[in-house]
């Protein structure tokens, strides 16, 4: 009774490949976008924090789609000629950034101002006390909402398609236009992004357990 | 600058520092000499726990100087008067030459004692791994710890973790200790087995600031007793003599109520 499906799968499958690749540059290079801007504003003063915060409240504000048409139109115009895929991945990464440097900031933050005292007070400097006390205390706290966030954009990698943009999503809307199969072959998109989905759970998972210690 | 051996360990000279409106240190001058334990007492906030801050810049002093061996703290007071904060390079070495303890203990959690003691001086001071790891069992043994080496902080009652917090100080080889009621968060059948090691090192002649609510410990190790009330120095002199005999109203006050007697 999946017939359809089936006889399609190579093709969805081939655009399960443009979305997980969306999601390992646009996702992948977002995420350490935000971690090096969160961990900056946590750490130094004068207007870089507030520079930080600017950026990441005006991107957080408004819907990602509005961006990905935003980068797409308005980035020609401006006289720079990007392709529609690096249009909508710069507009990915931008908009990972933008959450992800939150969840590092408050990770940053959350590490107990003793710890940095008896840092300081073991005559540390900044980058070392970050390096081998701060970030790795960070790291346990910051898990958790890191693979929240990645999974919640993989799935918003969905919407490149809007844009015109290729990629599974986009996949199944042609084959359910050309077979009226809508049940069937969503069922699988379905399938397809939990399959992408599971193994960073998983993944995270491991790294929670690696990374914790008993207080 | 060099290091000046006629200077004292630290000179503490018309320190002055506020929190908001709240003026926590007014005027405060000392010396402690080399060798010297100087015990700090004093009522919650009197400043005691603020004035130790400031002798490794974890306060940073408003006004005044503070030199250890001589060379300034944290700011550089110009001939104009003005003042210039040091680097951070330079604030951090001089940090390395004074170890603190603290009251939370504040071991690393995520890192075993071993770890914990040789963080610093492989990180900060370039030592070679194996001399830091061999110090770091010496030190263990000295606070009878030699056994817990691969254990987590965690797994350490409060007493243990204190010791081990002494001996990640002392691996930095500082020149000065800082004690700051490093007994008061402990269980009471735990603080002897801190002050005990404190005496060794006291005795061994390391110059030591405690600032302390233990008034017997005060009294048996310390060289020189401190009262110090609403930031400034109300008596100080011989332990003994300070204990038993007070002469401020203020320090009778607050030692009335401790039961014991200083004979």
């Amino acid at each position: 009774m999946f017939d359809v499906l089936i006889a399609n799968l190579p093709y969805l499958m081939k655009g399960a490949l443009q979305t997980l690749w969306l999601a390992v540059v646009g996702v992948g290079l977002g995420t350490l976008l935000g971690i090096v801007l969160g961990v900056i504003s946590a750490m130094v003063g004068g207007v870089v924090p507030a520079l930080i915060a600017t950026y990441v409240f005006v991107i957080r504000g408004i819907p990602v789609l509005v961006w990905m048409f935003l980068a797409y139109y308005m980035l020609p115009q401006l006289g720079l000629m990007v392709g529609d895929m690096t249009a909508v991945i710069g507009a990915l990464i931008l908009y990972t950034g933008a959450f992800v440097a939150e969840i590092a900031r408050g990770a940053v933050l959350a590490v107990p101002r003793h710890q940095t005292e008896a840092a300081k007070a073991l005559g540390m400097r900044k980058l070392t006390m970050l390096r081998l006390v701060v970030l790795p205390q960070a790291v346990s706290l910051s898990i958790p909402p890191l693979l929240n966030n990645s999974v919640m954009m993989i799935k918003v990698t969905s919407y490149v398609s809007v844009v015109g943009v290729w990629e599974l999503t986009y996949a199944a809307r042609e084959v359910v236009e050309r077979t009226l199969a809508a049940f069937q072959i969503f069922l699988g998109v379905m399938l397809i992004y939990f399959l992408i989905c599971y193994p960073l759970t998983l993944a995270a998972r491991y790294l929670e357990k690696r990374y914790s210690y008993e207080h | 600058m060099s290091t000046k051996p006629d200077m004292p360990m630290i000179r503490v000279s018309g320190v002055y520092k506020s929190f908001g409106d709240l003026r926590v240190l007014n005027g405060m001058s000392f010396d402690v000499a080399r060798g010297e334990v100087l015990a700090i007492i004093g009522p919650s906030g009197s400043g005691k726990s603020t004035m130790l801050r400031c002798l490794n810049f974890l306060e940073e002093h408003d006004a005044g100087e503070i030199f250890i061996e001589g060379e300034p703290l944290g700011y550089r007071v110009l001939d104009d008067g003005s003042r210039v904060r040091e680097s951070e390079a330079e604030i951090a070495r001089m940090r390395s030459n004074v170890g603190m303890v603290f009251q939370s203990f504040n071991l690393f959690p995520h890192r075993n004692v071993r770890e914990n003691i040789t963080m610093a001086p492989v990180s900060v001071k370039h030592v070679d791994k194996a001399e830091a790891n061999d110090r770091a069992e010496a030190l263990l043994e000295k606070v009878g710890l030699a056994e817990k080496i691969d254990e987590y902080p965690s797994r350490l009652s409060g007493g243990q973790q204190q010791r081990v917090a002494i001996a990640r100080a002392l691996a930095m080889e500082p020149k000065v200790m800082l004690f700051d009621e490093v007994t008061s968060a402990l269980d009471p059948e735990l603080v002897a087995e801190v002050l005990t090691v404190m005496q060794q090192l006291a005795e061994e002649g390391m110059t030591m600031v405690i600032v302390t609510h233990e008034m017997q410990f005060a009294h048996d190790v310390s060289d020189r007793l401190m009262f110090i009330d609403r930031g400034k120095i109300v008596e100080e002199g011989n332990p003994a003599r300070v204990l038993s005999m007070p002469e401020s109203t203020r320090l009778k006050e607050f030692l009335h109520r401790f039961s014991a007697s200083f004979n």
